[in-house]
């Protein structure tokens, strides 16, 4: 790990210790060394999410018609790539949602990418953060089933088109979301993972030259799982808000 | 088996872009039919804990093995579209 990751996290751990272990205390979730409760998995997040609010300032700043600089040509890429997957998954262009969806993408894809650098561990290669981020997504889509379709609306949505198979399909449905949550958190955590682990023994036992494979084998596994785990949500979304009667 | 009024159609990339999208769609029939079965004991287990009870965890079982089934036999009839 690079002395400067590990450096900012004895700082935070240094200022934050006392009201981390107190909002951990107050969730009665142990903490293991209450001196050391935030780790460098969390600070690369942090770190992840510091560059995703500059990047987004900076553009919003240096906003022009006339003159786009690099900084906003990445950000019309960017946004042109989710607007036409959602046109292609939910049918619509502009919905609401694309901003969540980007910013999943964008911090997915900007952590998996974190593990380029040489000493660095990829933060989504521990499940604690696909964990957290596949929690997240599955709240919101279903927040916004519950919004778009009503809660009598959205639970029906779980009993199928059979009335009579409803009482079975119910609990199967439900069942079904949950293992969502898991299958989104172990897709990405296992490839991440995986990948580090190939970095790793390239970069060990190959001599010099060789490794960039790894890191090119590493970089294709981070852009394909940030995709598809925000595919992944897009349908999930697409699926919760989409009106029976429109099918 | 009925066709769910809700479930929406995957899209389909062209290209490179397509085919891997494909094969991690079906990759996820590798992941779905375990973690459906072990999000149905974990539903199952807490309700056991919460009602004082010892057999729902068996009915979270085995609804978790259908759930799954029907997720993966999903999976393959989209698939299965798809390529016609």
């Amino acid at each position: 790990m690079l002395a400067w990751i590990v450096f900012v996290t004895r700082l935070l751990n240094h200022w934050f210790a006392a009201p981390v272990d107190a909002l951990l205390g107050a969730l009665h979730i142990p903490v293991p060394y209450p001196s050391h409760p935030i780790n460098n998995t969390f600070t690369l997040e942090l770190i992840v999410f510091g560059i995703l609010v500059l990047f987004f300032i900076v553009v919003r700043l240096r906003l022009s018609v006339e003159n786009p600089d690099g900084a906003q040509h990445m950000a019309e890429i960017l946004h042109e790539f989710v607007s036409s997957q959602a046109e292609q998954v939910m049918g619509d262009r502009d919905t609401p949602h694309i901003p969540i969806l980007t910013c999943l993408l964008a911090f997915i894809l900007l952590c998996n990418c974190f593990g380029l650098l040489p000493g660095i561990e990829t933060p989504t290669s521990n499940p604690v953060v696909p964990l957290g981020l596949a929690v997240c997504a599955w709240v919101y889509y279903q927040w916004n089933g519950v919004r778009a379709q009503g809660p009598i609306g959205y639970v029906k949505h779980f009993m199928g088109p059979v009335a009579w198979l409803a009482p079975l399909l119910f609990p199967i449905e439900i069942i079904s979301h949950l293992a969502r949550i898991m299958s989104l958190t172990i897709r990405l955590y296992a490839n991440m993972y995986a990948s580090d682990l190939i970095t790793l023994i390239f970069f060990s036992g190959i001599p010099l030259a060789i490794p960039i494979v790894g890191l090119g084998l590493h970089l294709f596994v981070a852009v394909i799982q940030a995709y598809i785990f925000m595919l992944l949500n897009m349908i999930y979304l697409a699926e919760a808000t989409a009106h029976p009667e429109h099918h | 088996m009925p066709e769910h009024p809700n479930r929406s159609r995957p899209p389909q990339p062209s290209g490179a872009l397509g085919g891997l999208v494909k094969a991690e769609r079906l990759m996820q029939i590798a992941f779905i039919l375990p973690c459906a079965v072990v999000a149905g004991w974990l539903v199952g287990y807490l309700l056991d804990k919460w009602l004082h009870q010892h057999w729902i965890y068996i009915v979270g079982l085995l609804l978790g093995c259908v759930a799954g089934f029907i997720e993966v036999f999903h999976i393959v009839l989209e698939n299965e579209k798809d390529n016609q």
